[in-house]
């Protein structure tokens, strides 16, 4: 990883002297003659240690000490102070600068501090990436991989980290796109470095570009100072582009210029900035069916696809569901301070279930199982396959696995699926508020048959106000089932 | 300051020639300076060629310049007038001490 350092120096013998004597090949040495020009290389390109001099025309190299912290606290910043001059080392050491020199510079001196200040610069990084790393629950130990096809991804993942190339991940919802483009990240040579994720479906276009570029100060309304954007952000580091089958042709053209000159350039810039990036795209879609529907740029298809890696729904790699929710199990209940397994037949259950939200529904299914559950064996029914979301595949698990445990109430019971609400035998199986609602379903149909379709005159008949009805009626789905009587129009919404 | 440098010789001659081709205009900007009194150019001039002499061991014009960086702070530039003899002489010698270096490479 090539490790940038800033000079700021105004006098050129010195300038060039500090060149030579921290330049080398993994290095990159930026030099600027005043503390201005430095902010302005600063901001374009941020440095992991700066050597600035102290006397300098324009701004003090103090004062530039201060807008560097001011815009990155704890950059390690090395102030050079000339010889005999104690009051300026220690104003310099005062003013937060991590190390200072003096001039006539010893090199060795010079370049034993840099490296000081470049180790500690890397290790602030690394504390902050691994912090983000633990956090997010994204080590490599959090990784789960039992079926051949997890294990063989997880093989490619690891001989892929090591080199540039663009990945392109292709999915369903769920499989854990973001898990894989972190993994490409964290066991990378960039792992030190950011990694930003970015879904390019959830900005408008206009704001999109702004995201990923970054604006410049006045570049529109409301651009009240320079942003950078998740190019420049994730500099050195790892970006995640996510739905990135749902941006527009227009947008397809502007990323792929980024992605071929290796720069870009900020809403209202006028001059590009380099980036050094690995870039990660991700989609839910057949891209090469979009590029054969001519709706993605097949360009940029290839520029993208670099190393295609194409995840497994969880249904097809069966071997990896419970695995995935005994880790999810042990890491909710931890996180409840509790000691839970999975009977027999929730595994069973979960075996059986097909699946079509992946591993985020399983992890879901567990974390709810582990919030309503009170015994610490989880049974099928606290699972609640069958009634969340409509995730249950309901040819197979819901007729010849019916759950035998009574279901617990639930936020999202309030499925309008019929055939949860008509046997006998439901009545047994249905959640609490599956039953009330259709009760009260029941109830206010009467009463509107009763008043002719008149909302207020049975809201009244019900006791209930006309709102309270109208509420109802919207939740239960039976809104439209009668027709509105004028004098009725105006009724509560 | 020829066995540190990462580059030896050519890093050093890069150096001279650089030092060398400052040293008339940084001359001139310290007389200029003092002949007008302007105080805070002859601190900025005569620190940065102090700098600069610092760098090839050469003691005698870094003394000098830190009389007249001194002059400068304290707003004495009359004193300075009279260490500008001193100062052309010693730079001369110097020039004529690194160009000697910078020929036997």
């Amino acid at each position: 990883m090539t490790q940038r350092i800033l000079i700021v120096e105004d006098n050129p013998v010195d300038l060039r002297l500090f060149e030579q004597a921290l330049s080398s090949a993994e290095r990159e040495v930026v030099s600027c003659a005043d503390g201005r020009a430095a902010l302005a290389a600063f901001e374009k390109h941020a440095a992991d240690v700066v050597v600035s001099d102290i006397v300098m025309p324009n701004m003090e190299g103090t004062e530039l000490l201060r807008e560097l912290h001011r815009r990155v606290p704890g950059l390690p910043v090395i102030l050079v102070t000339r010889y005999g001059s104690i009051a300026a080392a220690v104003a310099a050491m005062r003013a937060g600068a991590f190390d200072y020199v003096t001039k006539p510079v010893e090199i060795f001196e010079l370049q034993t501090r840099v490296a000081r200040a470049l180790e500690r610069s890397q290790l602030r990084r690394e504390n902050a990436t691994l912090r983000q790393e633990l956090a997010a629950g994204f080590g490599p130990e959090s990784v789960v991989a039992e079926s051949a096809h997890s294990r063989a991804l997880m093989e490619l993942v690891r001989r892929i980290a090591a080199s540039d190339a663009t990945v392109l991940i292709q999915g369903e919802s769920g499989t854990g796109k973001e898990l894989i483009a972190r993994l490409v990240h964290y066991w990378s040579d960039r792992v030190g470095r950011p990694f930003v994720a970015v879904n390019c479906k959830a900005f408008a276009e206009s704001v999109l570009e702004s995201e990923l570029f970054g604006h410049e100060k006045g570049a529109f309304t409301g651009a009240i100072a320079a942003r950078q954007g998740c190019f420049e952000r994730a500099s050195g580091g790892t970006l995640l582009l996510d739905e990135i089958g749902d941006i527009s042709p227009e947008f397809q053209a502007k990323l792929l210029r980024v992605l071929q000159e290796g720069e870009v350039l900020r809403v209202g810039g006028a001059e590009p900035r380099r980036i050094n990036v690995r870039v990660v795209a991700a989609t839910n879609t057949a891209l090469k069916d979009k590029v054969a529907a001519g709706s993605f740029r097949e360009d940029l298809y290839f520029r993208l696809n670099v190393i295609p890696i194409v995840l497994a729904a969880l249904r097809e790699r069966r071997e990896d569901i419970l695995p995935l929710a005994r880790h999810f199990l042990e890491r909710f209940a931890a996180r409840a301070g509790r000691h839970m397994t999975l009977g027999p037949d929730a595994e069973s259950m979960l075996l059986e279930h097909s699946w079509p939200g992946n591993v985020r529904e399983l992890e879901n299914a567990i974390e709810r199982a582990v919030v309503l559950t009170r015994a610490d064996v989880i049974g099928a029914g606290d699972l609640m396959l069958d009634r969340v979301g409509g995730a249950l595949h309901r040819g197979e698990a819901a007729s010849t696995q019916p759950p035998p445990d009574p279901p617990r109430p639930a936020a999202s019971a309030a499925d309008n699926d019929s055939n949860h609400r008509t046997s006998a035998r439901e009545i047994h199986d249905v959640s609490l508020t599956e039953y009330l609602d259709k009760a009260a379903g029941e109830r206010i149909a009467q009463a509107l048959a009763k008043a002719k379709g008149n909302r207020a005159e049975a809201a009244r008949n019900l006791g209930i106000g006309r709102a309270t009805l109208y509420r109802f009626m919207r939740r239960l789905g039976n809104e439209h089932s009668y027709p509105r009587r004028d004098n009725d129009s105006n009724g509560a919404r | 300051m020829r066995d540190s440098l990462p580059g030896g010789n050519v890093a050093l001659a890069e150096l001279v020639d650089l030092f060398l081709a400052d040293l008339p205009e940084r001359l001139a900007a310290i007389r200029a300076a003092t002949e007008r009194a302007d105080a805070p150019a002859l601190a900025l001039h005569a620190h940065a060629l102090r700098s600069s002499a610092g760098n090839f061991g050469a003691e005698a014009l870094d003394r000098i310049c830190a009389l007249l960086e001194q002059a400068g702070r304290d707003h004495a530039t009359e004193k300075a007038c009279a260490t500008l003899v001193e100062l052309a002489d010693e730079a001369e010698r110097v020039r004529r001490a690194l160009l000697a270096v910078r020929s036997t490479g």
